[in-house]
C-alpha cells in the first residue's frame, strides 16, 4: 500500500490515510500503556516516569545549545562509520556472493566472528585511533561491517537467472 | 579423475579459509614481536593459546560456557516463534505491515541495551533480564527477513496453488513458508547475531554470570590473554548455533 501522503481527499473532505490514522492510533496506544504503569506504580517507580516528567526533561535537553554540538558529532561519527564499514562490508559482500568458492571458505568466519561483542575491541581502537571520534569512528565500521556483509552475499545468491 | 575433483571441490574451501586464519595469525606474532603493534594492547597470539588452560581449569569456563549458550537458545528460539508469527501477520495484513514495517527497521537500529534497568526492574536480576533483552535485540532482522521472503514468494508458485483451490491457510503452509525459508533463515542468522551480542554483553555490565562476565572480569585483571581465550569461547557459542541453524536448514530443505 503506498502511502501518497498523510492526508487524502475523498470528495469535498478531507480525511487521514489509513496508514497514518493507524500509526497513530498505535502511538496513542503507547502513550496510554505507559502513562497507565507509570501512575500504577506496578515498576520501580524512577524507571518509568510519567510522560509529563519526560516531556519537560526533553524540553530542557532541547533547550541547551550544547546539545546540537553533541548531536553534530554523534551524526558525523555514525555517518562516517557506515560509509567505512558499510562499504567495506558491500565489498566483500559482492566478492563473497558472486563466487561460490570463496564463500564457502571465509564465509562461515564472518558468521562466527559476528557475534563477538566489538565492545572488547574498544581499549585496541583507542590505542590506534586516539581518544577522539577516529575510534570511534572504528568501532562503529567494524560493528556494522558483519551484517552487512552476510546479508549481501545471501542477496546476491538469490537473483534468479 | 572426477573423484578426486570433488573431492579437491568439497575440501578447498574450508583448507582455505582455516589456512588463512593460520597465516593472518602467524603474521600477526610476527608484527607483535617486531615491536609494530603494542604487545600491551594485542597480546601475541601464541600467549593466547597458551592461556586457554588456564582459563578452562581456573574459571569454571564450561558451567559458564552453558549458562550463555542457554539463554541464547532461548532468546533464538523466542526470536524464531514470535519474528516468523510476527512476519506473516504483517505480511498478511497490508496496512499494518504499512504503518508499522519502517518502525521496525528504525527499532533495530535503536540501542535497546541502553534500556537493561528498565528490563532489570521488569523480569529482576536473573537470566531472564539476559533472555529478553537478547530477545528484543534479535527481533526485528526475523520479522523483516521473514516479510521479505514471503512477499518475495515467485507468482508462477501461488497461482499452482490458486489452480488447486488450496485455502489461504494451506497456501501459506504449503507453498509461501517453505520458499521464503532460505530468507527466513538469513534472517535468522543475523537475529542470532545481535542476541548474541546483547547478551553477552549485557553479562558484560550487569555481572550475572556467564562468559559475558568472565571477559569483563579477566579484562579487569589486565589479562589480556585470557580475555581473548574467553573471547573465543564465545565464538564458541555462536560456531555450535550455526551448526545447529545450518543442519535444521538442511533437514527442513531436503535437496539443496
Amino acid at each position: 500500500m503506498a502511502q501518497a501522503g498523510s492526508v487524502i481527499r475523498r470528495g469535498s473532505r478531507f480525511v487521514l490515510h489509513p496508514v497514518t490514522a493507524l500509526r497513530i492510533a498505535i502511538v496513542g496506544a503507547a502513550v496510554v500503556i505507559w502513562e497507565a504503569v507509570s501512575a500504577a506504580g506496578v515498576l520501580y517507580r524512577d524507571v518509568v516516569p510519567s510522560l509529563l516528567t519526560i516531556g519537560r526533561a526533553l524540553a530542557g535537553l532541547l533547550s541547551d545549545p550544547s546539545f546540537y554540538g553533541n548531536l553534530d558529532v554523534t551524526g558525523a561519527e555514525i555517518i562516517a562509520a557506515l560509509a567505512i564499514g558499510g562499504g567495506a562490508g558491500l565489498l566483500v559482500g559482492l566478492v563473497l556472493g558472486g563466487s561460490r568458492f570463496l564463500a564457502r571458505a571465509y564465509e562461515p568466519y564472518l558468521y562466527y566472528l559476528g557475534p563477538t561483542p566489538k565492545i572488547i575491541f574498544f581499549p585496541v581502537m583507542i590505542m590506534w585511533f586516539g581518544v577522539g571520534p577516529a575510534s570511534k569512528i572504528a568501532m562503529g565500521a567494524l560493528s556494522c561491517f558483519f551484517p552487512i556483509a552476510l546479508s549481501v552475499p545471501a542477496c546476491a545468491r538469490s537473483i534468479r537467472f | 579423475m572426477s573423484a578426486v575433483r570433488s573431492r579437491f571441490a568439497q575440501y578447498a574451501p574450508p583448507v582455505l579459509g582455516f589456512g588463512t586464519l593460520v597465516v593472518g595469525a602467524l603474521v600477526l606474532e610476527a608484527l607483535i614481536r617486531a615491536g609494530a603493534i603494542n604487545r600491551y594492547v594485542v597480546p601475541l597470539p601464541s600467549q593466547i593459546i597458551a592461556s586457554f588452560g588456564r582459563v578452562i581449569a581456573g574459571e569454571e569456563v564450561v558451567s559458564r560456557f552453558l549458562l550463555t549458550a542457554g539463554e541464547a537458545l532461548a532468546a533464538g528460539l523466542l526470536i524464531t516463534v514470535v519474528g516468523v508469527a510476527v512476519g506473516a501477520l504483517l505480511h498478511r495484513f497490508l496496512l499494518l505491515r504499512a504503518a508499522v514495517e519502517t518502525w521496525i527497521a528504525a527499532l533495530a537500529a535503536a540501542p535497546i541495551v541502553l534500556m537493561y534497568p528498565l528490563f532489570l526492574v521488569i523480569f529482576g536480576r536473573n537470566a531472564t533480564t539476559i533472555v529478553m533483552i537478547g530477545f528484543v535485540a534479535g527481533l526485528a532482522p526475523v520479522v523483516l527477513k521473514t516479510i521479505e521472503g514471503l512477499s518475495g514468494t515467485r507468482r508462477v508458485l501461488i497461482n499452482v496453488g490458486r489452480s488447486f483451490k488450496l485455502t489461504g491457510r494451506q497456501l501459506f503452509w504449503k507453498i509461501l513458508l517453505p520458499a521464503a525459508l532460505p530468507t527466513i533463515f538469513v534472517g535468522l542468522r543475523l537475529g542470532l547475531i545481535f542476541a548474541l551480542i546483547n547478551i553477552v554483553g549485557v553479562e558484560f555490565l550487569i555481572n550475572f554470570g556467564g562468559l559475558g562476565q568472565l571477559i569483563n572480569e579477566l579484562a579487569e585483571r589486565y589479562d589480556l590473554p585470557g580475555t581473548y581465550a574467553a573471547i573465543c569461547f564465545v565464538i564458541l557459542v555462536s560456531v555450535c548455533f550455526f551448526a545447529v541453524t545450518e543442519w535444521i536448514e538442511r533437514w527442513l530443505r531436503p535437496g539443496r
